[in-house]
């Protein structure tokens, strides 16, 4: 049984198909890749299977489980977390703030005990910033801790938005362009983490339009176009469909990349 | 604990306990009265930063004091229970009319919920008029009794101040815990971005409304206060003009701050009452105060000290205008 399952699913904009009758699976342990050219409805994708949109039709399944109508919330309790194309963080707190409403689903805290900051909301307050701190140095982010969350470079704000994700401790990430904007030596960093994320036993499902880093970290790819299928298979495969590269990679390759 | 917080905590009880020795100093009850509007503004503009801290402004808090003021007044009044119980009951239902308004209107933000929240009020205002069986419309109700404490009615101006005081400082500490509580950091986290929020798994309805209801309750306390305090109410005291001042006391001080919402609430509550200004004039003088706070000290008055030093250090640059 795949860890997730999408079932001809669709969504339509006003009349017109965004994502059309996908059928795409991802099994346990995998590194993913889902590309295609701009507008394919990459993103659209992730919205839908984290509960971000509701599909027009289709199913989406994790764990043989259908959450296809859960809201983006209950997808993450069940293990499903998701990050963000733009630099999306909480740019007012600290970088260990951020991990810590990370944390979220693994906080043990009463309302009451929280505010009136009781002796067992301390400890487990004292528990939440020692995994917090833990995860942020494994992204070596540890050194910004008490710095603004808007005060990173790009490229940190990038690895901190997935170190956010990663606090949610999911079964399944889905990356929107971890790598976006990236220069090469950052990408490589982004790839080795991507890969250290599948080491701890996290499925990767990846969209991402630096070919580098596709080709280098996804065992298997999906090739969106016009919000259909138009490839899957290993990136060999891929980088050699004609289809393809017709559609999406011609001009990057044609020129030698 | 941290250095910090102990001289904080220490500053504050100090002047805490100052704020008890007033009556001590200042025998002229109209200066008594002055302090117990300032408490009261306290209590509104520091419970409304709650609502600022999620990424929502409201133009409504005063309609949820007005909740907590007719609830009380017709407790006390027409049930017969006594105040410390009324304004218990009063304050919660401003809490749980709050969470009621908050579950269908924060899906809308922004501009769109400054809107509402207006609207809102003013449907309670229109409602007071309107029913006047049982809120007495639009001359008002009087005769709403004192408050009374363990069997001691309040008569003399002293023992509201002293309630006022209490009342405020328990406010200022409670909001103060929710600030740097998780609570309030997830709260915080919100209204950061919501959509991050979510994909971690924070149910936003809940603490949105929540966090919404809790701010309800704090004016619905004031409110309370303040109907037994006057033993008068009328629609318009809890209208736009009131949801405005507080909006206006909070900006002006400094929304990021709660010692920005205290300072700013203090000093446009004490100046227009020492000025004896006409309520007209002075929603006048508060939105050209309000205009030209956002244009020149966009931190609010409690960034002032900061903003002073900036500029006297040497060779900077003088800080670019906002235009």
């Amino acid at each position: 049984m795949p860890l997730l399952e999408l079932e001809r699913l669709t969504k339509y904009f006003g009349g017109l198909p965004a994502v059309n009758n996908l059928d795409l699976w991802v099994e346990e342990g995998e590194i993913v890749g889902l590309i295609g050219p701009n507008g394919a409805g990459k993103t659209t994708v992730f919205n839908l299977i984290s509960g971000y949109l509701p599909p027009t039709r289709g199913r989406v399944i994790f764990k043989g489980e259908e959450i296809t109508h859960l809201k983006m919330h209950q997808v993450a309790q069940k293990g499903l977390v998701r990050t963000f194309q733009h630099s999306t963080l909480f740019t007012e707190l600290t970088v260990l703030q951020n991990m810590l409403i990370g944390l979220h689903l693994h906080a043990r805290l009463g309302l009451l005990g929280d505010v009136f900051n009781t002796g067992t909301a301390r400890s487990e307050k004292r528990r939440l910033e020692e995994k917090a701190q833990d995860l942020l140095e494994s992204m070596e982010l540890g050194r910004f801790r008490d710095q603004p969350a808007n005060s990173l470079t790009h490229g940190y704000q990038r690895l901190l938005g997935v170190a956010i994700a990663l606090a949610a401790d999911p079964e399944l990430i889905l990356l929107d362009e971890p790598a976006t904007g990236m220069n090469s030596e950052e990408s490589k960093v982004m790839m080795n983490h991507i890969r250290s994320i599948r080491e701890k036993g996290i499925t990767v499902l990846l969209v991402e339009h630096s070919m580098k880093v596709v080709m280098g970290v996804c065992e298997r790819i999906y090739v969106l176009s016009y919000g259909e299928k138009m490839a899957e298979g290993l990136p060999q495969k891929i980088q050699r469909n004609q289809k393809v590269i017709e559609a999406y990679l011609g001009a990057e390759y044609a020129a030698g990349g | 604990m941290s250095r910090n917080w102990q001289k904080k905590s220490t500053i504050s009880l100090l002047i805490g306990l100052l704020l008890f020795l007033v009556p001590a100093f200042v025998k002229s009850s109209y200066i008594l009265h002055v302090f117990v509007l300032i408490y009261l503004a306290i209590i509104y503009t520091v419970s409304l930063r709650l609502v600022l801290a999620n990424g929502l402004l409201s133009f409504g808090h005063g309609a949820f004091a007005g909740i907590g003021a007719y609830a009380s007044a017709l407790l006390m009044m027409k049930v017969g229970l006594p105040f410390l119980l009324s304004m218990i009951i009063a304050a919660t239902l401003s809490a749980l009319v709050g969470g009621l308004i908050a579950f269908p209107s924060l899906r809308v933000r922004g501009a769109y919920f400054v809107i509402f929240s207006w609207a809102f009020g003013e449907v309670f205002v229109i409602m007071y008029k309107r029913l006047k069986g049982i809120f007495g419309g639009a001359s008002g109700l009087y005769g709403i009794p004192g408050p009374s404490l363990f069997g001691m009615t309040f008569t003399s101006k002293l023992a509201y101040f002293y309630l006022a005081l209490a009342l405020m400082l328990i406010t200022v500490a409670v909001c103060y815990r929710i600030e740097t509580s998780r609570f309030g950091m997830i709260i915080k986290a919100i209204g950061n971005s919501e959509d991050l929020a979510e994909s971690v798994g924070i149910n936003l309805p809940r603490y949105k409304v929540l966090n919404f209801s809790l701010a309800c309750f704090f004016a619905g306390i004031a409110g309370t206060f303040l109907a037994h305090y006057t033993h008068f109410l009328s629609p318009e005291m809890f209208g736009i003009g009131l949801s405005e001042s507080i909006v206006v006391f909070m900006l002006v001080g400094g929304g990021g701050n709660i010692l920005g919402a205290i300072i700013g609430a203090t000093i446009l509550t004490a100046i227009p009452e020492i000025l004896a200004f006409t309520s007209f004039y002075r929603m006048i003088v508060y939105g050209a105060i309000l205009i030209l706070t956002i244009i020149f000290l966009p931190g609010g008055l409690v960034s002032l000290p900061q903003l002073v030093r900036k500029r006297g250090a040497p060779g900077q640059a003088p800080p670019s205008r906002v235009t």
